[in-house]
């Protein structure tokens, strides 16, 4: 008996000191790029790698934000964000409430769902093509309208879904019974469906902000200059064949995790919903 | 104490709303996708078939299944598809190991604390772009951590990123840093929704834990795994940033996935129609997979 | 205030008909329950009436009106749900000034109607907390008040009072009743429970697979079932049914129960029906038994005694006197009450005269 308790105890202890490792593996690299965008260049640089920085300065988000365009192009993703956000969730809305609480002809809602979740799983790539032939030809290259569009291509359907499945767990009887109270159903939704269904609105908006937030490929191809380039752009275009401005990057890319961080612990409650649904990556 | 409504039975506008409803809220998304979707697909498939000139005043030539018999003897392609597959079944295989793994520790020891949850969730949520410029500063082969790790184990030190034979390494290990959460989670959520009493008959029947494992929580599991496996295999089907920011493709082709080849080939070589072949396979592929893998677990019902 | 006219009312879900040819009159400020077992299709009508289910063939009348195409916020009816539906973002304050908030009715009477209504069912204090925050009872308070705050042509109730617990069912059951009879508004009642049906209604409508088996008061209903199924369904412990066969008004089946006087009915596959309490227990011997059969097992309920005895294959339920007593396998000698027995045609499932 005495020897099985030790068993466990010892159980214990490797499992604490896993998770322990596990969190030091995730932390670390997200330590690491924030030291690293507080340091001189000649810090950065050195051998062996300064672990806190000796000489912490802000240098380098100076030189990011004010010498260069990227408070410009962290303002290009915050407009593109939450304008594809905006979009997504209330056409998402609208139709994720259809789709959960109407009757159509035969297994139109099925397949009508299924047709809008296969939009989401189509890969970018794919789509990206047509997309830029299309925007060159209307003078819509290098835009941003152009990337809130094709960002709602993908953002859409996964509004919906997250959409649907909330309208789904709200009891139908209380939308009846404001009907039966004197609403119509357009105003039971209105007052009724969409008042309940707000946490998970929250996070379907917060989702969609992150994706757009962190999407690369898409605004890679349909922006050219600072004129629509979002911040993943901007970074990508200091790194280059020749040079890579590590402390620059280190500041903008610390900068552009810092939105996600917060969102993080908001929507950690509906991640599960989300990420089913496809809430993260393009 | 009688309260009316006003107008007897509505006018006629509230009526024909009313009963239009179902359509008039779907309709937006509807015209939305539609017209994101279809006409990609359509201009997709009419480009993989012709060859379109450089000149665009030059008319489109049709060019039959030309485009797609080239990826026969494309090496580049070639080479392409067996990176992309290799990296799909490294990185999905090691994250759901890991991600299991560290759920049943978790489950088993820690439960309710999000906050830790929340932590070990955020890698993949963070910006891909900056992932890939961490791991690139990690894998930096003059000043970065890797090598001074590798240098006080007496190890010999490497280029990671810009080496021939570990290039699809650094790319796979920077993939499962990332994502190996997104199975973690799911696989939590799993356990979470494990019933309590099978468990109990069965140490009451004198099962192991390693029996229990493989009878009850596996069989248990089966739907969410295949669920997370489906969604990870898709997504690194399409791998493109991390590679793009960590390697370019390189060294020598190493870690050049479909994705990247297909940009490559629509922007540094301006052949839409090819790339729109390719990209045709692609999606094919992925829509083929998926429905076969959506059968054999049997995940439609 | 108003009657409900169905006329010929059908409701179909696909190809599934959930009720078939329903013709019924509720009269002005009736209380008529609508009774059956689960999934007969009792919510189903409800639901026409208010227009939450459309329906597909046939005519539904509130007072002279056709409401067919009649949104629901037109039809002037209040509901309550079995799941009682309120608001939960809402304060009990406020769900049950929804109805009125949606008429654009002057806040200050809105305020004035809801404490008045309130005080009636005995929620004023509570106005302020949340559905959450509420016993069982009182949701079910909250939406009776919601229903009653604004006098409704017809109140209908599914199934109302199964969530509560048996006590206040009973004392629930009491003030509905009371309630209708105050505001005298026509209502139509849902419920599975026939001690409900009978305690409250006017008149009961007992369904079955989509159908109407029988309209009438609860006397009607008890004391002449018209159909094999009201005859089972009505009734606690329910009427006790024995196959058998009936020749020239005499009923005898296999485990040896034989009753007379039946008239000249002749049916070859026949159904006696008799109640428990219309069954008596006989002294040792007696010439006018119908059965004597072993018990099978004794039941005190309080005020009296439930003794089934095994008849053949049938059990047979005899509620006896309190005092009674008897073992298991005693025999014994038990007689039906001379005009208390009803007969059935299996194959009709019809009452048959005699
Ligand atoms: N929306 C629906 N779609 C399909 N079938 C339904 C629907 N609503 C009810 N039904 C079916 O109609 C029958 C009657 O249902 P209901 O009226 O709810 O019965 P109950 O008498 O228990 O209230 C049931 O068999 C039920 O399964
Ligand atoms: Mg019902």
């Amino acid at each position: 008996m005495a020897h099985r308790r030790k068993s466990i105890g010892i159980q214990r202890i490797a499992a604490y000191a896993t998770i322990a490792a596990a969190l030091v593996v995730t932390l670390f690299p997200v330590y690491w790029i924030a030291a690293n965008s507080f340091k001189y260049d000649i810090d950065i640089f050195s051998i062996p790698p300064q672990w806190i920085p000796a000489n912490p300065t802000s240098k380098h988000y100076h030189a990011a934000f004010v010498e260069r365009p990227f408070l410009i192009y962290a303002l290009n993703s915050l407009i593109i964000a939450v304008s594809t956000t905006l979009v997504s969730v209330v056409f998402g809305s609208l139709a994720g409430y259809a789709l959960a609480r109407f009757q159509y002809p035969g297994r139109w809602r099925y397949q009508i769902s299924f047709w809008i979740l296969s939009t989401r799983m189509m890969p970018p790539i794919v789509t990206i093509i047509p997309l830029y032939i299309a925007f060159n030809h209307l003078g819509m290259l290098n835009t941003k309208p152009a990337v809130i569009i094709a960002y709602t291509a993908f953002n859409l359907p996964f509004a919906t879904w997250m959409m649907k499945s909330y309208f789904q767990d709200l009891p139908v009887e209380l939308e009846e019974a404001a009907m039966v109270d004197g609403d119509t159903r357009w105003g039971a939704f209105l007052h009724v469906a969409l008042p309940l269904a707000r946490p998970g609105l929250a996070a379907t908006a917060i989702f969609c902000l992150i994706i757009s937030w962190n999407e690369f490929l898409l605004a890679l191809i349909l922006t050219l200059t600072e004129r629509s380039q979002t911040l993943p752009i901007g970074i990508a275009g200091r790194v280059t064949q020749y040079n890579t401005y590590w402390g620059e990057i280190s500041a903008a890319g610390f900068t552009a995790c810092i939105p996600i961080m917060i969102f993080a612990f908001v929507v950690q409650k509906h991640l599960v919903r989300g990420i089913s649904f496809g809430a993260v990556k393009g | 104490m009688t309260v009316s409504i006003g107008a007897k039975f509505g006018n006629s506008f509230e009526r024909w709303f009313e009963r239009h409803l179902r359509v008039l809220m779907l309709a937006p998304a509807m015209l939305v996708l539609l017209t994101l979707t279809i006409f990609p697909s359509i201009y997709m498939i009419v480009a993989a078939a012709t060859r379109i000139s450089p000149n665009p005043d030059l008319p489109w030539q049709f060019a039959g299944a030309d485009n797609f018999l080239r990826l026969l003897t494309d090496e580049q392609f070639h080479v392409g598809l067996w990176n992309t597959l290799v990296f799909t079944v490294f990185a999905v295989g090691t994250e759901f190991l890991l991600g299991l793994g560290l759920a049943l520790l978790l489950d088993r020891y820690i439960r309710r604390l999000n906050f830790l949850k929340t932590i070990l969730m955020l890698p993949m949520m963070l910006p891909p772009v900056a992932v890939a410029i961490t791991w690139k500063l990690i894998y930096e082969p003059q000043f970065g951590v890797l090598n001074e790790i590798m240098f006080r184990l007496g190890l010999p030190l490497q280029a990671w990123a810009g080496d021939v034979r570990l290039a699809m390494f650094s790319v796979i290990v920077a993939d499962v840093w990332q994502w190996t959460p997104f199975m973690f989670l799911l696989m939590l959520a799993g356990l979470a929704s494990l019933p309590d009493e099978p468990y109990e008959a069965a140490a009451i029947d004198g099962a192991s834990a390693w029996r229990q494992f493989w009878d009850l929580t596996l069989p248990f599991l089966k739907p969410i795994i295949a669920i997370a496996l489906l969604l990870r295999i898709m997504d690194t089907l399409r791998l493109f940033d991390l590679v793009f920011i960590l390697t370019g493709g390189g060294p020598a082709d190493r870690t050049k996935t479909l994705s990247l080849y297909i940009y490559q080939v629509a922007y540094r070589f301006a052949d839409p129609s090819y790339a729109a072949a390719i990209s045709l396979f692609v999606l094919f592929t992925t829509v083929a997979f998926s429905t076969w893998f959506i059968k054999r677990m049997r995940l439609a019902d | 205030m108003a009657s409900v006219v169905f006329q010929d009312v059908v409701k179909m879900f696909g190809t599934f008909t959930a009720v078939s040819d329903l013709n019924l009159e509720v009269r002005d400020k009736e209380f008529l329950v609508l009774l059956g077992p689960s999934g007969c299709g009792k919510t189903t009508t409800m639901r026409m009436v208010a227009g939450l289910e459309e329906v597909t063939a046939g005519e539904i009348f509130i007072g002279s009106d056709r409401v067919n195409d009649v949104l629901p916020k037109y039809r002037d009816v209040a509901m309550v749900f079995q799941s009682y539906a309120l608001y939960p973002h809402l304060s009990v304050a406020d769900n049950i000034g929804y109805p009125l908030k949606i008429r654009k009715v002057p806040q200050d009477k809105q305020r004035q109607m809801v404490m008045e209504v309130a005080r009636r069912v005995e929620l004023d204090g509570l106005l302020d907390r949340l559905p959450k925050q509420l016993s069982g009872g009182q949701r079910q308070r909250v939406a009776l008040a919601r229903a009653i705050i604004r006098t409704p042509k017809v109140f209908l109730m599914d199934e109302p009072l199964s969530n509560l617990d048996a006590k206040l069912r009973v004392q629930m059951r009491a003030e509905l009743k009371h309630l209708q009879h105050e505001l005298q508004v026509t209502t139509i009642y849902v419920t599975h429970d026939q001690i409900e049906a009978m305690t409250l209604a006017h008149r009961v409508a007992v369904m079955n697979k989509g159908v109407i088996e029988q309209l009438g008061t609860p006397k009607e209903i008890y004391n002449d079932p018209r159909t094999l199924f009201v005859a089972g369904f009505i009734g606690s412990p329910p009427m006790n049914l024995i196959d058998g066969e009936v020749k020239d008004g005499v009923f005898t089946s296999l485990g040896g129960v034989r009753a007379d006087g039946l008239g000249s009915a002749n049916v070859a596959s026949a159904v006696l029906g008799v109640r428990p309490e219309d069954i008596h227990v006989l002294p040792a011997g007696s010439e006018t038994a119908n059965i004597v059969a072993p018990i099978y097992s004794v039941e005190l309920t309080g005020e009296s005694t439930l003794v089934t005895l095994r008849a053949g294959a049938a059990l047979l339920t005899v509620r006896a006197d309190k005092n009674f007593v008897g073992d298991f396998d005693q025999m014994v000698e038990v007689g039906f009450a001379p005009g208390r027995v009803f007969l059935f045609d299996r194959q009709s499932q019809d009452r048959v005269d005699f």
